[in-house]
């Protein structure tokens, strides 16, 4: 029975996002029809040789029909070709390899630190109900999610790299260089990010558990002599981790924006400073890899964060 | 009795009431509006109070700590950061509000025909909209700056291209649970238009939750103007936005770290007040509309 219902879960993901996948991939191209004008002249820049231009008018294919252009496009994609680089000439697609892990390593840290401190923090403050520790953590978390993660990283860089000289202040060392200092280089971004990431899942999570904690079985449990704490870790756990997963889900996506403003700051040569140079020197391919790789990262996590779900609470597989 | 517009009574001295009455229950809200108003009334009289011009050089009071002459410093070209960050004002709210503008403008009439058209109309826009909230909001609007041209203006408008789906999903959800409602089913056996019944019998109905919707995303809008601004791709020098106040703060943060601290504050309580607010209009809206125990 289990192996049916993952066999039918796979096929009906596929059916489902086959077409958003798809329709991502329409989007990332169509991007370069957002390009006021003739996108070969203004991708050309200014004092562009008329050679410079033509290339670019072949390089997209600018003058065959636009679902040709598409479909090609969409072929030299499937088959891990991103292109090459207007200003370095550079394959788009190995730049972005060579890159990426250095952008994975603080999202993964940052989003490791929310689920540490946001998940406990939550349970507190949902244990004492309008208690005085309820108020100020989620007093806290609501200026968590207002603050600007990027002068949070200036802030820490200010004090704990120029200050007291803890941590690197700018870039980045793989880890085959060593664990220990490639981890001292990502404690700072780790932590901007994960500010908030904290907040978003100390918030929502308040409200899971309090939500779980309000039900009626709760009450009978209650009344069978169980504590709050011991009802919340045997019955109300299960019921929140959907709820967990689901922010998680959410939460991958928008630190992965978020490290791209971060990655500035620490100048760490990932995808996000990768992006922000290209999009500043028109140089679309990059722009265009880089916003196809993150979209397709938030797709594959979209996709385990559902089948997860669909694990733990067999009730929403049956939708 | 503190709900505000639980029906949607005519706005008119009944609701002022209410909005009264509101605020004093709740000082996060009054706090918020109060902030909020104040920092209207500062960013529109900003050439009257600024003590300085905000692009005026000064190359003998480069870099300077607060003083008498310039109460927050001085920047890396001796302009003046308290009138920069009074000027900052107007041009972060201003980009905030187009993007939110845009966003609405885009986003409420796609859903609007998504939820009431139904069928393969819904599905495909539902597709879209699924599809569009799966990029990271700040890639696709540095993609789409990118294509449009960096600028301020440009940049808010791709901002504005991302958030048209948050308002289009909350629209057509909103939609959907009207469409077969009595009052609908009504207008529509009088002979009325769908245009006529999406505006006057829909739509007032999704106000409450767009209202809510769009005090949210005006904060996450600041944020990203500040973030776009920060990275280049949004306003231009000479002009000041709070973003591009950091950048140059960034730039000579070993030689004046403190100049980084009165924008970033500008933001932080900003976004703050807009949040707080939308936090306190949910609460309140939600109380009016099922008497249920509003969630933080």
């Amino acid at each position: 029975m289990p192996s049916f219902w993952g066999l039918r879960w796979v096929l009906s993901r596929i059916f489902h996002l086959g077409p958003v996948a798809l329709l991502a991939t329409f989007f990332v191209f169509g991007m370069l029809y957002l390009v006021p004008g003739d996108p070969a002249i203004t991708l050309a820049g200014e004092n562009a040789t008329p050679q410079h231009i033509e290339d670019i008018r072949a390089l997209y294919g600018l003058d065959r029909p636009v679902v040709v252009q598409y479909a090609d496009w969409l072929g030299h994609v499937a088959h891990g070709n991103l292109a090459v680089s207007l200003l370095s000439g550079e394959p788009v697609a190995g730049e972005i390899a060579h890159r990426l892990p250095n952008t994975l390593l603080i999202v993964a840290g940052a989003l490791g630190l929310s689920i540490l401190i946001g998940v406990p923090l939550s349970i507190a403050a949902a244990l004492q109900p309008g208690s005085r520790f309820d108020l100020w953590s989620m007093a806290i978390a609501s200026t968590g999610v207002s603050i600007p993660s990027f002068w949070l990283a200036m802030a820490l860089v200010s004090v704990f790299a120029l200050g007291f000289h803890w941590f690197p202040a700018t870039g980045a060392t793989s880890l085959s260089d060593g664990l220990g200092e490639a981890l001292r280089h990502i404690v700072l971004p780790a932590v901007a990010l994960s500010a908030n990431g904290i907040a978003t899942i100390g918030r929502q999570l308040r409200v899971a558990f309090a939500d779980a904690l309000a039900a009626p079985y709760v009450r009978t449990l209650r009344a069978k002599g169980l504590s709050r704490a011991a009802i919340l870790w045997k019955h109300c756990l299960k019921n929140v981790s959907v709820s967990l997963l689901t922010v998680i889900g959410l939460l991958a996506n928008r630190l992965l924006g978020a490290t791209i403003v971060i990655e500035i700051v620490f100048a760490i040569p990932g995808i996000g400073s990768m992006v922000v140079n290209a999009a500043i020197n028109k140089d679309f391919p990059v722009v265009q890899g880089v916003v196809l790789v993150t979209v397709a990262i938030v797709i594959a996590i979209n996709m385990v964060v559902d089948g997860l779900c669909r694990l733990i609470d067999p009730r929403i597989a049956r939708v | 009795m503190t709900a505000i517009a639980a029906d949607s009574a005519p706005v008119g001295k009944t609701a002022l009431r209410r909005i009264g009455r509101w605020l004093r229950s709740d000082w996060r809200a009054a706090a918020a509006l109060a902030y909020l108003g104040l920092l209207l009334v500062l960013a529109l009289s900003a050439p009257v109070i600024a003590p300085y011009s905000p692009i005026a050089q000064d190359i003998n009071a480069m870099l300077q700590d607060p003083n008498a002459a310039h109460w927050l410093g001085t920047d890396d070209l001796g302009r003046d950061t308290l009138s920069r960050l009074i000027y900052g004002a107007p041009i972060s709210l201003f980009a905030s509000f187009l993007a939110v503008s845009v966003g609405l403008l885009l986003g409420v009439p796609i859903g609007l025909c998504a939820g009431y058209l139904g069928g393969w109309v819904d599905a495909m826009i539902s597709r879209v909209i699924e599809t569009m909230m799966s990029f990271p909001g700040i890639v696709l609007d540095i993609g789409v700056t990118g294509a449009l041209g960096i600028g301020l203006i440009n940049a808010m408008i791709a901002v504005g291209i991302v958030f048209a789906p948050e308002f289009a999903r909350l629209t057509r959800s909103q939609t959907m649970l009207v469409r077969h409602e009595l009052y609908v089913d009504a207008a529509r056996s009088f002979g009325a238009s769908p245009l006529r019944i999406m505006l006057r019998h829909i739509l007032p109905n999704a106000f409450q939750p767009v209202l809510v919707q769009t005090t949210i995303l005006l904060a996450i809008a600041l944020l990203v103007e500040a973030s776009l601004s920060f990275v280049g791709l949004g306003i231009q020098p000479p002009y000041p936005s709070w973003g591009a106040m950091l950048a140059r703060a960034y730039a000579d943060m070993d030689i004046e770290p403190a100049q980084m601290y009165p924008p970033g504050l500008a933001i932080l309580l900003t976004a703050l007040a807009f949040n707080a607010l939308g936090e306190a209009l949910r609460t309140a809206l939600d109380r009016g509309s099922n008497s249920s125990v509003g969630e933080i």
